[in-house]
């Protein structure tokens, strides 16, 4: 093989590793990450109507939210130049071109992909449970005998506060208000297709339960201790 | 000092010395009898390292008593007490202003201040105790006895209840427990090691518990507690209860004492094996009266109980005892019961066996959802038993405010669950619900009900006017496959199928959530085949339209019974034999609902008015409702609009939307608008 061949050979091989490396650089950039800001920014608003229909004590129906924020996407490393397609002429040009294309077209479905939704059925059925059982959990809050844990569930913290009959049903009203707000949870995973972010839907939740609670309701930090707001 | 010993009167009978030291000795002018043993033991109690020392001097005797530990059976009662007084024999023995000091007790450290005094008159001995202490309260007991040892024993005090929950160990040490009791008892025995006959009463009251969760709970609780015995071989006896004043917090459950007294009363029993209750009585005043038995064995084994012939108003029962088992937010939640209910039920370690007879019973909840009226029924049911049968009766029923009428079913009752015996029938809007499968279990991860029938000639009329849909005339008949109900939630295995309008509807993967509760959601896909639009036209008031129509309504969710989202297309299909015509008035409708204001051009609609109907190739209409919006669509595409009709022949209508995106309660209201404006028109068919 002449050296200009063996040139010629190598020139190829790196072009072949070269664009590998990229596709599978590409295939590992492309994780739909999950939207915090936009589930923080549904959480809050979620847990504002919760807090505001519980006070009112009327059950509503509600009004279903479609949150869409920018979300945190993959690193733009593979993001495409702007670059005027019609000067693409090479073939070099023209297959980073469609490359950067392809894969900004998966980027761009994964960005889509993280806006978060709450206007399904499911999760306004699902909503309305968590108002109307919110509405009979809110003389406990209000009392302290109840507070919310640091995980956006709720459980008992001073059952002597209230009187007696109404103690009666209190153990009953925390399991379904919990069951209740792990189905939202898990609904607003769901009509975002991606059920598994249930879990982190229900640590953003946790926080604003917290941060958006009226004074005088108790909660738990994380190493469960009782605080007051 | 010798001779006052010997007089000693002997008031136990000492039976295990194990160690018994004597000393007499002097100091400083005083005499000291001590006494010591390293343990002593009556009948049924045990004192270890008792020591009993007289002083005398020219000041006085003195008298202290002390041991280490005083047992009553296996409960150590006292620890390290000590007892001293000014002892003195003027009228037989007496210990005035003593002093007691017990380290250890179920009431915690006692302090008390008294007196004993034992006299022996025409040779009856008497004893006389008077103690009163913070912690124990005061306490006055007398004993007389004969000369052959036959007693009689009176005694009366009161003290806080906290040590005598903990000594019975009548709740566990943990919880915390206040209030006052008075006390009196009479015994007497034929000797000093055997009681023969006993009674006692005790009353508390402001009695107060808590478990340290605070969900088992008392307050403000008054009781009066009578019984008495008699011993025979083995103690037996009456006891009496009745509860007064007060709250009981036992979560779910909550009982406050009704302004007439709660009484029990009951016959007790006490042998080597069990402590048991028998022939018992209560009578709880606004709800019901009744009988019960309980044995419990001493060494293990699991509690027996028996509660026979009550007699309950359901009203209360259903709110006090069963509701409370109810989830919050769900139907059973809501419901109101009415009627009365005789039943006996049992248990070991569980349910064992049920028996019942509702009578004249109803059931309702508040906002409609379901009422029941004239309930009757009767049956058994065993855990462990054969299959027992049950009668269910009522005379009316409202499910979502649609009507049923008279029912009478038998079941056959098991130990998970019950079935039918026979298919019955029930009068359900004109029509009939004909039930072929009926079965509940009451456990388990398939626990619910499940059903299958058929319904014919249901009234659509009556239907959607309870349903406020839009008016629908004729009757529907459907054939109802597996449908289960478990935890609020309905599915089915298979379609339900229905005959309408000449063709067929099938409800395929239904799924309602949330079943009569908040919210309900239902999930549904609809197959639509052989539908004929001359009769579906008639009765919707659309204008005359002749034709068969297929179609689909995929991923149907209603929400609160109100379409939320699905992906709907309709479009009829030629039939041999069967013309394709539509009649001016639905041309105007159709118009409509695609978002025209009808046909406008004057010259256009007079020269169309000459015409009673036109013939037409195709029909139909997608509509894909998301998040308000419907998307429709039609049989093909013209231009950039969607072609709702094709005409064909002469004169030729085609009907051509231009406005793909419509909000969903426009096009509501334009069905609205359409079905109420368009004419009949009569075309000889």
């Amino acid at each position: 093989m002449t050296k200009q061949g063996w040139l010629k050979t190598q020139g190829w091989r790196s072009v072949l590793v070269l664009g590998l490396l990229m596709a599978l650089s590409a295939c590992v950039t492309v994780n739909i990450y999950f939207p915090a800001a936009a589930a923080q920014k549904l959480a809050d608003q979620v847990v504002g109507e919760v807090y505001k229909a519980a006070a009112k004590g009327a059950l509503q129906a509600p009004v279903a939210p479609a949150v869409s924020a920018p979300a945190p996407t993959a690193p733009a490393r593979s993001a495409a130049p702007a670059t005027d397609s019609l000067s693409m002429a090479s073939p070099y040009h023209a297959a980073t071109y469609l490359l950067a294309t392809g894969f900004s077209a998966i980027s761009g479905t994964a960005e889509a992909a993280a806006n978060l939704d709450a206007s399904s059925p499911g999760v306004q059925s699902a909503r309305a449970q968590v108002e109307a059982l919110a509405t009979q959990m809110h003389p406990y809050f209000v009392s302290g005998a109840v507070g919310y844990t640091a995980n956006g569930q709720v459980t008992i913290h001073d059952a002597a506060a209230v009187s007696l009959p109404q103690r009666a049903p209190l153990n009953g009203l925390v399991g379904s208000y919990n069951q209740a707000l792990s189905n939202l949870y898990q609904q607003i995973a769901d009509a975002n297709g991606h059920p598994e972010w249930a879990g982190q839907i229900q640590q953003t939740f946790a926080q604003a339960w917290i941060n958006k609670a009226p004074a005088g309701y108790w909660y738990q930090s994380p190493s469960g201790q009782w605080q007051k707001k | 000092m010798h001779g006052r010993s010997r007089a000693l009167p002997i008031a136990v009978r000492w039976w295990s010395t194990l160690c018994l030291g004597l000393a007499i000795s002097g100091v400083a002018g005083a005499q000291i009898l001590e006494i010591s043993a390293a343990q002593i033991s009556g009948a049924g109690w045990t004192a270890q390292h008792p020591r009993v020392m007289l002083t005398t001097s020219a000041q006085g005797d003195q008298l202290s008593l002390a041991a280490g530990v005083v047992q009553a059976g296996k409960r150590k009662l006292w620890r390290r007490v000590r007892l001293q007084c000014e002892f003195g024999t003027a009228q037989g023995w007496a210990c005035r202003q003593g002093h007691l000091a017990v380290d250890g007790s179920p009431w915690g450290a006692l302090h008390g201040d008294g007196q004993v005094q034992l006299r022996r008159v025409g040779g009856r001995g008497q004893a006389m105790l008077a103690l009163r202490g913070a912690q124990f309260g005061s306490t006055r007991v007398q004993v007389q006895s004969t000369a052959a040892g036959q007693w009689h024993l009176t005694g009366a005090g009161s003290l806080p209840v906290a040590g005598l929950v903990h000594a019975f160990t009548l709740l566990p040490a943990t919880w915390q427990t206040s209030g006052q009791a008075r006390w009196q008892v009479r015994a007497q025995g034929a000797s000093w090691a055997k009681a023969r006959q006993m009674a006692f009463e005790l009353q508390g009251s402001q009695l107060q518990f808590s478990s340290p969760d605070g969900l088992q709970a008392a307050q403000g609780v008054a009781l009066q507690l009578q019984g008495d015995g008699v011993y025979t071989g083995q103690w037996q006896g009456t006891a009496r209860m009745r509860w007064t004043q007060g709250g009981v917090l036992w979560s779910p459950w909550y009982w406050t004492a009704p302004a007439a007294a709660v009484r029990v009363q009951t016959r007790w029993q006490q042998t080597a094996k069990a402590w048991q209750l028998d022939q018992g009585s209560i009578r709880w005043p606004g709800l019901g009266q009744g009988g019960f038995a309980l044995y419990r064995p001493t060494r293990g084994g699991v509690l027996r109980w028996q509660i026979r012939d009550m007699d309950v108003a359901m009203a209360p029962l259903y709110a006090n005892w069963i509701k409370p088992l109810a989830p919050p937010g769900g139907l059973a939640a809501q419901l109101q019961a009415s009627g009365q209910v005789h039943f006996s039920v049992a248990g070991e370690g569980g349910l064992s066996t049920l028996k019942w007879e509702l009578r004249n019973a109803a059931i309702s909840s508040p906002r409609g959802h379901l009422a029941v009226t004239g309930v009757n029924s009767r049956g058994a049911w065993s855990r462990t038993g054969k299959t027992s049968d049950a009668v269910l009766l009522w005379q009316s029923a409202e499910l979502y405010h649609i009507p049923a009428g008279p029912l009478h079913v038998e079941l056959a009752l098991d130990p998970q669950g019950f079935q039918l015996q026979q298919p019955f029938t029930l009068a359900l809007l004109g029509g009939e619900l004909h039930f072929r499968h009926l079965a509940a279990r009451w456990a388990g991860p398939r626990s619910g009900f499940s059903m299958s029938g058929d319904l014919q000639g249901v009234s659509m009329a009556q239907l959607t006017k309870i349903m406020h849909w839009p008016p629908f005339s004729g009757t529907v008949s459907a054939t109802i496959p597996e449908l289960q109900y478990h935890a609020g939630d309905i599915t089915t295995s298979g379609a339900l199928s229905a005959q309408v309008f000449g063709g067929e509807v099938r409800v395929g993967d239904l799924h309602i959530e949330n079943f009569l509760g908040v919210l309900p959601l239902l999930r549904a896909n609809v197959e639509i085949a052989g539908l004929r639009l001359k009769p579906l036209t008639d009765a919707f008031h659309f204008g005359y339209i002749s034709g068969v129509l297929n179609g689909d309504v995929k991923n149907l969710t209603l929400l609160n019974w109100s379409p939320e989202a699905f992906q709907a297309q309709f479009h009829t299909v030629p039939v041999h034999g069967m013309s394709q015509k539509i009649s001016y008035a639905a041309v105007q409708s159709l118009t409509r609902l695609g978002g025209g204001n009808g046909i406008s051009g004057f010259f256009q609609g007079m020269f169309l008015r000459m015409f009673k109907t036109f013939a037409y190739a195709h029909l139909g209409m997608g509509v894909h409702l998301q998040d308000g919006v419907a998307e429709l669509s039609g049989v093909g595409t013209e231009d950039s609009g969607f072609v709702i009709l094709q005409g064909q022949g002469l004169p030729r209508v085609d009907i051509v939307g231009y406005n793909r995106r419509v909000d969903w309660d426009e096009l509501l209201a334009r069905l609205k608008t359409a079905m109420h404006s368009g004419a009949q028109v009569g075309t000889g068919e």
